[in-house]
């Protein structure tokens, strides 16, 4: 079936901006399953140094991910669009098992097919220790 | 100092901003490249946080003194009004004689053969002043 997830390319500046907002709240979810649905089912990904496709894997990611990353808080922004790509930079704050406060900013770079639905993503991340006083995003 | 292509952007013109940062981050000449840059240029890479041309050739120097043999690509991936956001992959050697492949930043950076040298590509974010 079909799986149409709306705005869809082309974008104008409001559905690029409505596409982020998307992203930013299926993230913020912590949902695995949630969010990996707003990707094609072969989805190719790189997330800093690692290469792989299709929602499964993505799934076995973010749930890898959200286990080391606890309190994670998210926030995107557009950055511009042509197309049905769209670019993106980010910065989140979340805490390790050990107490530990990070905050890890990137960029992303995101194509979608005729149904919205992503089917590249690239993110580059950079992370840094901070205090608990410097959280931006409580 | 004007320097063109200036923005709004074209498909045409983004293309050529970034044929253009390629060739020069290609020469590993930190004076020639920060002029392409605004004087009071704000720059994040990975987690250094720095402004102004004489923070970027500080930066730069730094850079290709460990990354040598630095061959670089970079490719558009979108644009809009002043903003132009590309991938780019680089190889380069450290001073072991590893051979690295990096994606936009160092920590997303993979160790490679020399044989092994492929071509891939990542991104950043790039804004120009109107």
């Amino acid at each position: 079936m079909e799986q149409i997830r709306p705005p869809v390319p082309p974008f104008t500046e409001e559905t690029a901006r409505q596409k982020v907002k998307a992203a930013q709240d299926g993230w913020n979810s912590r949902d695995p399953e949630k969010v990996s649905l707003a990707y094609t089912p072969d989805s190719k990904w790189r997330n800093r140094d690692e290469f792989f496709e299709g929602r499964e894997e993505i799934v076995a990611f973010l749930t890898r991910k959200w286990e080391r990353e606890l309190d994670y808080r998210l926030e995107k922004n557009l950055w511009c669009f042509t197309e049905n790509r769209i670019a993106v930079r980010f910065e989140y704050e979340s805490r390790d098992a050990e107490g530990q406060w990070w905050r890890s900013h990137g960029n992303e770079l995101w194509e979608f097919d005729e149904n919205g639905l992503m089917r590249r993503r690239d993110a580059s991340i950079n992370d840094y220790k901070i205090d608990e006083m410097e959280r931006k995003f409580r | 100092m004007t320097r063109p292509p200036v923005p709004p952007f074209t498909e045409q013109t983004a293309r050529e901003k970034v044929q253009k940062a390629q060739d020069a981050w290609n020469t590993c000449d930190p004076e020639k490249v920060a002029g392409a840059y605004t004087e009071d240029s704000k720059w994040r890479n990975r987690d250094e946080f720095f402004e102004g041309r004489e923070a970027i050739i500080e930066f730069l120097t730094r850079k290709w003194k460990r990354e040598q043999d630095y061959r670089l690509m970079k490719e558009l991936w979108a644009f809009s009004g002043n903003r132009i956001s590309v991938r780019f992959e680089y190889e380069s050697r450290d001073t072991n004689g590893q051979w690295w492949h990096s994606h936009l930043h160092h920590p997303n950076t993979t160790k490679i053969t020399a044989v092994q040298r492929p071509g891939e590509k990542p991104e950043v974010a790039v804004e120009f002043a109107a």
